[in-house]
């Protein structure tokens, strides 16, 4: 097993971790709300288009991975290198959720500052983007065989990112339209 | 079907939607989704409406067959 590969991993996800923390301690301080990032502020529209929300994620997971198992297996060529088939179908899936979410305006709770968490989903998607071109710049070869390599999905997320960045502008934009 | 009932008693009261979100708890969107018809309240938020626009549920919410 390559040691150096998985110490990279768990460092990789204890940043991750580090940062939803700080997050979450931040926001807490700026709104007194306790119970994290999400605290229960969503009124009851909200928790019924989150319910649909989580529902279409849920099938969109179970899809993509089934299209992803049928590539894996037998003698079609896998697209991903590992576990990164897996890693995007779970980015597809958090996409899914996120943009039906902001579509119905059920992303963000009652209590949740819009501007600070488009300031720090701006600021994820920079970072990520900042890694692919630094992969990028050093040579790291973003596909194996044709396949693509762990060094590609910090691509997956800062598209991932950019997306929901663009649901929140497209919502902002109609709801400024329609307004009171 | 809109609600137009409640969107006039909130005019008539000089509340935005904003106004009658926060006072009722709810984000604004959730306001303007039942005064288009986009959204049915459950009662206890019919309730909660009635209460800070001091009508009853039947001048705002019941709807003749």
């Amino acid at each position: 097993m390559n040691w150096e590969w998985v110490l990279g991993l768990v460092m990789g996800v204890l940043a991750g971790v580090a940062v939803v923390a700080a997050a979450a301690f931040i926001l807490r301080r700026k709104t007194g709300q306790k119970g994290g990032v999400c605290p229960g502020g969503y009124d009851e529209r909200q928790q019924l288009a989150r319910g649909k929300a989580f529902r279409s994620a849920y099938f969109t997971l179970l899809g993509a991975l089934g299209v992803w198992m049928v590539l894996d297996a037998g003698e079609v060529t896998a697209l991903f290198e590992g576990v990164g088939g897996i890693f995007i179908c779970v980015c597809l899936s958090a996409g899914v959720f996120a943009v039906r979410c902001i579509m119905s305006d059920a992303y963000l709770s009652l209590r949740e500052k819009p501007g600070f968490i488009a300031g720090l989903f701006l600021t994820v998607f920079l970072l990520n983007l900042a890694v692919t071109v630094a992969n990028g710049v050093r040579g790291a070869a973003f596909l194996t065989d044709g396949r693509l390599s762990a060094y590609a999905m910090n691509g997956v997320v800062a598209l991932l990112f950019a997306v929901i960045l663009a649901a929140m502008g497209i919502r902002r934009a109609r709801l400024r339209r329609d307004g009171d | 079907m809109k609600n137009l009932r409640l969107k006039a008693a909130r005019a008539a009261k000089d509340l935005s939607q904003q106004e009658l979100a926060d006072a009722v708890g709810v984000s604004r969107q959730t306001i303007n989704a039942i005064e288009k018809g986009d959204y049915n309240p459950t009662i206890r938020l019919c309730a909660a409406i009635c209460r800070v626009l001091g009508k009853t549920l039947d001048e705002l919410f019941w709807e003749e067959a």
